[in-house]
């Protein structure tokens, strides 16, 4: 029993670990567990390495495809500037961006879409661009001059450290779209060469179809003989003139005076063609505000241009005696073939009205054929002309119109747009040199940018963006003690800073009543009782 | 007693065999749990270095694709700038490995051969190559000359893209 008891008790013993065995199994496993964490610990950072990575150029690829995507030149001042335009307002986001420059040196942290909203998920990241003209010989040199290549870098940053960078180039490219107009102001973007080639008309380059409308060409009243039924001639003539990007509507002579005023409202220029007579047409285009040219020479007397006869002579040629004039200012003063055959021609005998200019005579003769009359001339009588009038030389029933020559279209497509120039306003084209109504603050390639003075002494009454900073009048900070801007209670003007309560002279208001009778001019609310606002003048 | 004492004995020896016999399964335990956990870790680090790689060629793809789109704006801006381009520029390399960023850029430029005997009609084909690491990116535009319906030419002007 005894030897059992004291087997059993060493058994027990021998079955824990030794000392030795502790000692030694402590260090495997510390060695092993820190092995594995290592490794675990490695391949977690190494996953968040490869995530950050992948972020990163997701946005750099995101920047840079935005940047790309954006146009060479900038769509107002081409090569004037680099960077951000002065027009454009200095925006922390990229909406106004309209170029690959404008990108220069914009950074953001967190990143933005291109409407400025924040990445908010995005706290420690940080997008970076840098935008530079490089030398076309040595593309690896800066170049401080406008070249026809741009290097743009973008730079991602996750917590300052660089994350991704991708860089590119941007070029001039192909040749340019520009806009391209074709008859009807249609537009298209189109690259110059296929412009011409397809007939259209190229605006230059910079332009394009959406900050350059094609000129309209003037509308055209034809005036005919039926409307429902055009002559052989007739439908030359309306031919010839849509082909100068006219828009024709046509009338016949025998429509009521009503129906000629609501044409003559909705036109541009009437042109009276051969066939019409005095019996048909009469007075009805007299008293038109528009240009009227005319080319039948019963109508002469109805139209006040003669008090005299007109006489018809069997020719081909005229000749011009005052090129000073739009119409016949592409020709020189001399001999000129109207028609490629002996056609009817006509010239006035007698009683022309004193306000006549006369362009051209017939051959061998003196007396006026091509005449022209301003607006406000004398007519016959002394009644003063209502709008621009033309006489052109050529206009009988059988006239061929088939015969007239390139010289002679010339002239009565100068004589439409003359007549016509009156009641078109100047089409804003931005490039085209002229700095049109509307173009002011738009397009710096025709107005150029605002002066100095203009930016330190803008008119504070004149309802302009003098400055082109998109404030007017008194919203400018430099107007702010000019007296048109001062708020003076008792003015009868209810100025900005004044209210129903602290200018009621000025500023109408009901604060009593049903509330939606209720109103309080100068608060800045809209409200119901004010209607359309005029009780107010706008200012609510 | 003899009897007695041999069964001791037996039994001494049963429980010295059991003793090492659960002490080996401990070490074999520990042993395989540990190499468990390492191989576990080392597949972990493996993964991550394949994805890694993975990443970086993906990266590098997209690099590559500006850096070959680059080489293209590059050959546009030589057509624009030279009207004459077909008698000055020689087809073939225009580019080749031009260093940019981390990587470089080509450029070859082919005559597609349209058959109506008129060279100045003939597509023109760019292949823009970019470079990065061991990625390769590859963009070929052919350029078509307008004509209109008479067939006229226009010669330098007037490009569609066709991106293949």
């Amino acid at each position: 029993m005894l030897i059992n008891a004291r087997s059993n008790l060493s058994a027990m013993r021998r079955r824990g670990l030794t000392l030795l065995d502790i000692l030694i199994s402590i260090p495997l496993v510390g060695i092993a567990l820190v092995a594995a964490l290592n490794t675990a610990g490695a391949s977690k950072a190494s996953q968040y390495k490869v995530n950050n990575m992948r972020q990163g150029h997701l946005l750099a690829q995101d920047l840079m495809s935005e940047i790309l995507q954006q146009d060479f030149y900038d769509s107002i001042d081409g090569f004037l500037s680099f960077g951000q335009e002065g027009i454009v307002p200095i925006t922390l986001n990229r909406s106004l961006f309209d170029d690959t420059d404008d990108y220069n040196l914009w950074q953001a942290s967190p990143p933005q879409y291109k409407d400025g909203t924040e990445m908010s998920d995005l706290p420690d990241w940080q997008r970076t661009v840098d935008v530079a003209w490089r030398m076309p010989a040595d593309l690896q040199q800066i170049s401080a001059t406008a070249t026809t290549i741009k290097h743009i870098r973008v730079n991602v940053l996750y917590k300052g450290m660089a994350v991704a960078e991708i860089e590119a180039f941007k070029t001039i490219g192909l040749p340019p779209l520009e806009a391209c107009c074709f008859a009807g102001s249609l537009c298209e973007n189109l690259r110059s060469e296929a412009c011409t080639l397809q007939g259209g008309t190229a605006l230059g380059t910079s332009t394009n179809c959406a900050l350059s409308a094609c000129p309209a060409g003037p509308k055209v009243l034809l005036v005919v003989v039926d409307d429902t039924a055009l002559t052989a001639q007739e439908l030359a003539q309306k031919v010839l003139i849509e082909s100068w990007d006219n828009s024709v509507v046509l009338i016949s002579a025998s429509a009521m005076l009503f129906e000629f005023d609501a044409a003559v409202a909705d036109a541009d220029v009437a042109f009276i063609t051969v066939g019409i007579t005095s019996s048909d047409l009469g007075t009805k285009l007299t008293a038109a505000a528009i240009g009227v040219v005319n080319t039948h020479p019963e109508l002469l007397y109805d139209l006040k241009f003669s008090s005299g006869a007109a006489y018809y002579y069997d020719l081909s040629a005229g000749v011009v005696i005052d090129n000073t004039h739009p119409i016949t200012s592409t020709f020189t003063n001399g001999p000129l073939t109207f028609s490629t055959t002996n056609q009817w021609f006509v010239e006035n005998q007698n009683g022309l009205a004193s306000g006549a200019q006369v362009l051209a005579v017939l051959t061998d003769s003196t007396r006026a054929s091509l005449f022209v009359f301003e607006a406000g001339a004398s007519l016959v009588g002394g009644t003063p002309s209502p709008g621009r009038r033309v006489e052109l030389p050529w206009g009988f029933t059988d006239f061929d119109f088939s015969t007239l020559t390139a010289d002679a279209q010339t002239i009565m497509k100068n004589a439409i747009e003359w007549a016509a120039a009156e009641n078109i306003a100047a089409i804003a084209v931005c490039g085209d040199g002229t700095c049109a109504v509307g173009e002011e603050c738009s397009c710096v390639a025709d107005c150029g940018p605002p002066t100095v003075s203009e930016i330190i002494n803008s008119t504070c009454n004149d309802g302009k963006d003098n400055d082109c900073d998109n404030l007017t009048d008194c919203q400018e900070l430099s107007c702010f003690l000019d007296p048109a801007c001062a708020v003076v209670c008792g003015n009868n003007v209810c100025d900005n800073g004044e209210d129903c309560s602290s200018c009621a002279a000025d500023c109408p208001g009901k604060t009593k009543g049903k509330k939606p009778k209720r109103y309080c001019c100068g608060n800045g609310i809209a409200e119901s009782a004010e209607g359309d606002g005029s009780i107010c003048d706008g200012n609510y | 007693m003899e009897t007695t004492r041999h069964r001791a004995v037996r039994s001494a020896t049963s429980l010295n065999a059991n003793k090492f016999r659960r002490r080996a399964v401990a070490y074999i335990y520990f042993l395989s749990s540990t190499l468990l956990v390492s191989v576990i870790g080392l597949s972990a680090l493996m993964f991550s270095r394949i994805q890694r790689r993975s990443t970086q060629g993906s990266n590098q793809s997209i690099v590559a694709r500006f850096y070959a789109q680059s080489a293209l704006e590059l050959g546009f801006a030589q057509i624009n700038l030279d009207s004459d381009w077909r008698t000055t520029l020689s087809t073939g390399t225009w580019f080749s490995a031009m260093p940019i960023g981390q990587g470089s850029y080509s450029l070859d430029v082919s005559i597609v051969k349209n058959g109506d005997g008129n060279t100045n009609n003939d597509p023109v084909l760019l292949i823009g190559t970019g470079i990065c690491g061991q990625s390769t990116h590859k963009i070929e535009v052919t350029l078509v000359p307008l004509s209109d319906n008479g067939g006229l030419v226009i010669s330098g002007a007037g490009w569609k893209r066709n991106t293949g």
